[in-house]
């Protein structure tokens, strides 16, 4: 799937579905095995780890406490797997066009803007953890908790000084609200079909 | 002891880098343009970069260390003894060497840049490792300390070390120098032959090549004592 506006339109539908209900969660898992190239993260650790032991240590504790694990492991890894596929497809600068496109100049470009310094911040914590890790590893030979929170806070106030420096910048230049921004979309032939069937298969899963 | 690079591929987002040769004992020298790729060899050699072909050999290392251009990566300690503890070092000695004699209790989160460099670089380069590497040392440092630490470079022997760098002001002696050209790592050999063969050396270096002087090694001081005619 190309289009932007659709792939969010499909993540949403299909995150609501497969939070309400197990047949919705089936069905959201149906449609990303059909829908979309099935990657997995396998090449990065973390992100896969994540998938697979987050899920199973919440459906456990659910479980352990009395709740409904297996419903929870089902739909909670339904919502990871779509929010997954919607991640790997994304590009820079496609919420500013889905926010400019959705809501105007004014708002749809702020929320858009927001939208992008955060997944400019997630890449740049990502790689972030990343040489941390590796720096702590060398240093050494293993990594501890006790020896992780210094570095984390670190990473916080480096986090928090771009953000300062990137409102400074988005100053000097005269920033004050919204943009001008005349968006283009490129479509893949099974787009519409793919958001089609996801919306689908929310209105199935919360309509009573 | 030696790092040997047998036709390695390194891919890293979109860029890809090709390297092959064998770094021995002695410090060497890879130089090359911002975004040429030498945090990427940096990180391959220290193991955090899977090759995507090719293989990168250790012969005879038993401990390696990579200081990464951040110097907040490698900060642990609560305060600056902690910190240096925290490198299996004694605090003092390490300390008065980064100047901060006398500030062991300080927050490592309330120095600055400049200041955490200073610090990880003087615990790097106190451990002796049998291989380090220093992607970017010179980086947030003020003159001085960039002068202080081509000496303290200078002066070890022991050991491979591999410093990374497109530094223009300032370079410690080096044995070998490498060059980042065309997305390929290319060895210019022993110093000083090497530097006639430098594409991008550093501005005093070029100056004293445009008088037709080869300095003795890389140091601004070995590039002054070319074209005063002490040496060359």
């Amino acid at each position: 799937m190309r289009d932007p506006r659709l792939i969010l339109l499909s993540t949403v539908a299909l995150s609501a579905a497969a939070f309400v209900s197990i047949p919705g969660a089936l069905l959201a898992l149906g449609w990303w095995l059909i829908a979309t190239p099935r990657r997995l993260p396998h090449d990065r650790w973390r992100p896969a780890l994540g998938l697979v032991v987050f899920p199973l240590a919440t459906a456990a504790l659910a479980t352990l406490s009395g709740g409904d694990g297996l419903s929870y492991l089902l739909r909670l890894s339904a919502i990871l797997l779509v929010a997954s596929w919607a991640y790997s497809e994304r590009k820079g600068g496609e919420l500013l066009d889905v926010g400019s496109w959705a809501l105007g100049n004014g708002a749809g470009f702020e929320l858009g803007l927001v939208g992008e310094m955060a997944v400019q911040s997630l890449d740049v914590l990502d790689r972030d953890l990343s040489m941390l890790l590796l720096a702590l590893r060398q240093k050494s030979g293993r990594v501890t908790f006790r020896a992780l929170i210094p570095a984390l806070a670190i990473l916080v106030r480096r986090e928090l000084d771009r953000a300062r420096d990137l409102g400074d910048v988005l100053a000097v230049r005269g920033y004050r609200y919204g943009g001008s921004l005349c968006p283009r979309f490129d479509r893949g032939p099974w787009d519409v079909p793919a958001a089609v069937l996801a919306v689908g298969i929310a209105l199935a899963a919360l309509v009573p | 002891m030696r790092v040997v690079l047998e036709d390695v591929a390194i891919s890293r987002g979109g860029f890809r880098l090709r390297a092959s040769g064998s770094f021995g004992e002695g410090v060497h020298l890879v130089t090359g343009p911002v975004g040429s790729g030498k945090s990427t060899l940096a990180l391959a050699l220290a193991g955090g970069l899977s090759p995507s072909s090719g293989r990168i050999t250790c012969e005879g290392i038993r401990s390696r260390m990579l200081v990464l251009p951040f110097p907040g990566y490698h900060v642990t300690g609560r305060s600056l003894d902690e910190e240096v503890a925290s490198w299996g070092l004694s605090p003092e000695p390490v300390l008065a060497a980064a100047g901060f004699a006398g500030r062991g209790g300080e927050d490592p989160l309330r120095c600055s840049l400049g200041e955490l460099k200073r610090l990880v670089l003087s615990c790097a380069l106190a451990r002796e490792t049998d291989l380090l590497i220093l992607d970017e040392p010179y980086s947030s440092l003020d003159c001085g300390w960039k002068a202080e630490l081509s000496r303290r470079l200078g002066e070890r022997r022991n050991g491979i070390t591999i410093l990374l760098t497109h530094e223009d002001e300032q370079l410690p002696k080096v044995d070998e120098i490498w060059e980042i050209r065309d997305g390929g790592l290319a060895g210019l050999g022993r110093v000083p032959e090497a530097i006639r063969l430098w594409s991008r050396p550093p501005r005093y270096i070029r100056a004293a090549l445009e008088q037709g002087k080869v300095p003795a090694n890389v140091t601004p001081g070995d590039a002054r004592d070319a074209v005063c005619g002490t040496r060359g």
